[in-house]
């Protein structure tokens, strides 16, 4: 872990949020699994929503160590995550070569996935790297 | 939760799916070519719904030529909410019905002025 920032300190509807950067490597998926269901779990969430952004962590944290960089390349990515005003905030970011398109469609299917889990979902490719964020209605 | 708490959360879901869908593909369009083909996902509303289509980039855009025009895997169109306006081999093009769907799909569409 290069950097975690974790006060989630205060009230459930304005927790304070975190941010945390791993390698690019499969074991960063189970650790921002665990990381975000525990925040989402402290910011209020339901069990529902709860394994909802579990899932969607999962699927956007896959697809940034499979297919933001090259075999040979070292690459991190980012977790972040807060909350206010009745939204989940969570980011996914990289700074790999963003979307390519190749054959296998995985990359569209997590996507996919993603796009039926959250509320409101956004995609951002600014220079290098690409940001999935995924907000989520706090019931 | 509250079956009425459940049902809205369904309810809402089902809206964000189609705009988060087609957001999805706007992602993947930017980073492929026109001459190039490349997997775009089901911008319908079920929820369960995770297909995808491998489709020419240059068939996507003719897709978004409109703002309330949706890009769905064949069988998707739901009867009370898309009414089909073309129909190709892969893919079906919807577009709202309801007066707040349309809005709700203007206003999502950044391509909106």
């Amino acid at each position: 872990m290069v950097n975690d920032q974790s006060p989630c300190q205060g009230a459930k509807a304005t927790l304070g949020g975190f941010e945390i950067s791993r390698r690019a490597e499969p074991e960063t998926v189970t650790a921002f699994r665990h990381r975000a269901a525990a925040f989402a779990a402290e910011a209020g969430a339901d069990a529902d929503l709860v394994s909802d952004v579990v899932l969607a962590v999962s699927e956007a944290t896959t697809n940034a160590v499979k297919y933001a960089y090259d075999a040979d390349e070292e690459g991190t990515v980012n977790l972040s995550a807060t909350a206010e005003d009745r939204w989940l905030t969570v980011r996914i970011g990289d700074h790999g070569t963003g979307f390519r398109s190749g054959p296998s469609g995985g990359l569209g299917l997590g996507l996919a996935i993603i796009a039926r889990l959250c509320d409101d979902l956004r995609i951002v490719q600014e220079g290098l790297g690409t940001q999935v964020v995924m907000r989520f209605v706090l019931a | 939760m509250t079956g009425k708490a459940a049902e809205e959360r369904f309810q809402r879901r089902a809206a964000a799916a189609e705009i988060n869908g087609r957001r999805v593909n706007e992602a993947i369009e930017l980073q492929g070519r026109l001459d190039r083909s490349a997997v775009f996902v089901c911008e319908c509303g079920h929820l369960g719904c995770s297909e995808t289509v491998e489709i020419p980039v240059a068939e996507y855009e003719e897709v978004r030529t409109g703002f309330d025009r949706f890009f769905v895997v064949p069988g998707h169109e739901i009867e009370e909410v898309d009414e089909v306006v073309e129909r190709r081999p892969d893919f079906l093009i919807v577009v709202k019905r309801a007066p707040e769907a349309r809005e709700m799909a203007r206003t999502s569409d950044g391509r909106s002025p």
